[in-house]
């Protein structure tokens, strides 16, 4: 085991102030003991590090999906002060709101004939991995109009409907956002890739409703058992990359100009109300809702071959939900007794807030607000919902993912890309890929199991399990 | 090629070697090539670039020479075989790019990288020269 940590209870466990000089709280994560196995030096640092931050409020936070990164650990949540707390880019990473969203469908896994012709359709239709070109050609200021307006703006040319927008985080759009603060250069990087996909661990996939666990939420949030949904993972491409990196330099002069003292240059931040926070802050909006609007896109064009193929309406497939899993926000907490505002980060990391919270779209209030928690390839994604207690412990928030456990140069050494292919067409599972390397590096074994990840999350009661969903096809980036 | 993968569970470390500062600083821009776009080092001479960088310090110079590396490749759609860096001064770095357009046919074997990370990032020197270690995001 890992020198200097507590355990707290079952799946409970601490950093203690003092493991790395400078802290000024502890640090808290949620393990059980087969993850605890996996559990990496430098994450455990990463975490101690972000409690050195300053106006951290309670504690730095790790989901059971916790591995090593840079800046904050991926699983990292950390809520800052707006009076005398910090922003950074090392809590949100590159890819500004990388997320998920699950569109349901009205068929089922009799009535989905064809998937590899499916599959095939949706790779066409669906630019893919390095160097792809959107098919969209957008001016500057349709670029504009994705930064300041998100999924609205998407809806807006087509892409969708309206009852779309109410079934995101923030209606698909942040406000505050300030497409001014994002460079030419990001605006470059990002005009072109519009309504891709991306590559690494980004997927489009198919996927059918196994076991339920809920079914009053499944029913609210419109799942039933063999019910054919498709899977969206993606992020803000270039554009948000880009403005991670161009604001991470102003952040780090900001660091000296503000006496500010951190372990690690990747954690370069600002006080939140300063002129170089509050352009972080507003960039990073204008990146969220870029990554709103690509993957409204996204959907659209999803939408459409499922209509073509199967004869069904585009309106009889509905959007789920959509979470962002890297971002920071303002939001409303009850800190010591009293709801305050604060600046909650999330690197890898999902919103989860519990039943009643205004946030929440009306016709999923009482239940809760859908979590959307994505397996990696081969493997079981979930559905889950928000609970009081996130709201309590973690400031409304779970897991995103399953974590990695293998480098991806070991997972070049240690699997065959032909060889994952068949074993996963041999469980009905078709993949996609520009190359086998794509596959290899995602390949089922480099992660932490989904199953014993929401296992946690759902005993500590951060969000509980509604319904469990199997692959039939993915398309990797 | 002067440099290796090391393991890092979530992104790509690079390990570059060579016997000058220079020399591995553009060991570290190849490297981020190849990890993008597979052979990429075979790639033509057709089109070439130049980039300019400022930063405070020798790791602010690499970290922000390979941004734009990354960035200018994105944008234009390009892959850069040959690299050629000059150091000209503590805060400035400039490099001769040359390399051709992205060709899905050749080049579709790699990563997307999102960014180059601080995290990580460590230069040392020995009698043989000089190594880095790089974290790329991806």
């Amino acid at each position: 085991m890992i020198q200097g940590i507590k355990r707290l209870g079952p799946f409970e466990w601490e950093v203690p102030v003092g493991l790395v000089p400078g802290m000024h709280s502890p640090g808290r994560f949620y393990l059980s003991d087969s993850l605890l196995q996996t559990l990496e030096e430098g994450a455990v640092l990463q975490l101690a590090n972000v409690a050195t931050m300053p106006g951290i409020i309670r504690y730095s936070l790790a989901m059971p999906d916790i591995h090593w990164g840079y800046g904050f650990p991926i699983g990292g949540v950390a809520a800052f002060s707006l009076e005398d707390g910090v922003i950074s880019p090392g809590g949100v990473g590159f890819d500004i709101n990388c997320g998920v969203r699950l569109l349901t469908t009205p068929l089922t896994v009799d009535t989905c004939s064809d998937r590899q012709g499916l599959i095939d359709e949706l790779y066409q239709a669906v630019p893919t991995g390095v160097g792809a070109r959107g098919s969209i050609r957008l001016s500057r200021k349709d670029l504009r109009g994705m930064m300041e307006q998100g999924a609205r703006w998407a809806v807006d040319q087509g892409y969708g409907f309206m009852e779309d927008l109410e079934r995101c985080e923030d209606g698909g759009c942040m406000k505050g956002a300030m497409s001014d603060q994002v460079s030419d250069k990001a605006q470059q990087r990002g005009m072109p890739q519009s309504g891709t996909l991306g590559a690494g661990n980004h997927f489009l996939e198919v996927q059918v409703v196994g076991d339920i666990y809920d079914e009053p939420a499944a029913r609210t949030y419109g799942l039933s058992k063999g019910q054919i949904c498709i899977m969206i993972h993606c992020g803000s491409r270039g554009l948000g990359h880009q403005t991670c990196t161009d604001h991470l330099k102003t952040l780090e002069m900001a660091t000296k100009k503000y006496h500010i003292s951190i372990p690690d240059r990747q954690l370069a931040c600002a006080p939140i109300t300063s002129p170089e926070g509050l352009n972080y802050y507003g960039a990073m909006a204008a990146s969220a809702n870029y990554a709103w609007a690509n993957r409204q896109v996204i959907m659209h064009v999803t939408r459409t071959v499922l209509s073509r193929r199967y004869g069904i309406d585009e309106k009889e497939m509905h959007l789920l939900y959509d979470v962002a899993h890297n971002v920071a926000k303002k939001e409303e907490h009850v800190i010591d007794g009293a709801a305050s505002w604060v600046c909650v980060h999330r690197k890898g990391a999902t919103r989860a807030f519990g039943p009643g919270r205004m946030e929440i779209p009306m016709i999923f209030r009482e239940t809760g607000q859908p979590v959307i928690i994505p397996g990696s390839m081969g493997s079981p994604s979930f559905v889950l919902k928000g609970t009081r207690d996130a709201m309590e412990k973690t400031f409304g928030s779970t897991c995103h993912g399953s974590g990695r456990v293998m480098s991806r140069a070991k997972a070049k050494k240690s699997f065959s890309g032909k060889v994952i292919r068949e074993n996963l067409m041999k469980q009905g599972i078709v993949v996609r890929a520009p190359h086998d390397g794509a596959i290899v590096e995602e390949a089922p074994g480099v992660y932490k199991s989904s199953d014993e990840v929401v296992r946690v999350v759902d005993q500590v009661g951060l969000s509980l399990k509604v319904a469990r969903l199997e692959p039939l096809g993915v398309i990797k980036g | 090629m002067s440099f290796i993968e090391l393991d890092h569970t979530a992104d790509i470390l690079i390990r570059a070697h060579a016997p000058t500062l220079e020399s591995c600083f553009a060991e570290c821009g190849l490297a981020l090539m190849e990890v993008m776009y597979r052979g990429a080092g075979s790639t033509p001479a057709a089109i070439k670039r130049t980039v300019t960088v400022y930063a405070d310090d020798c790791a602010g110079l690499l970290h922000d020479f390979l941004s734009e590396l990354l960035c200018l490749s994105e944008s234009e759609n390009l892959v850069f075989s040959g690299i050629n860096v000059r150091l000209t001064g503590e805060n400035r770095l400039d490099a001769d790019l040359s390399g051709d357009v992205f060709d899905p046919g050749t080049h579709g074997g790699g990563t997307e990288v999102k960014g180059i990370s601080f995290s990580g990032l460590d230069i040392f020197k020995d009698e043989q020269g000089y190594d880095i270690d790089i974290l790329f995001d991806v």
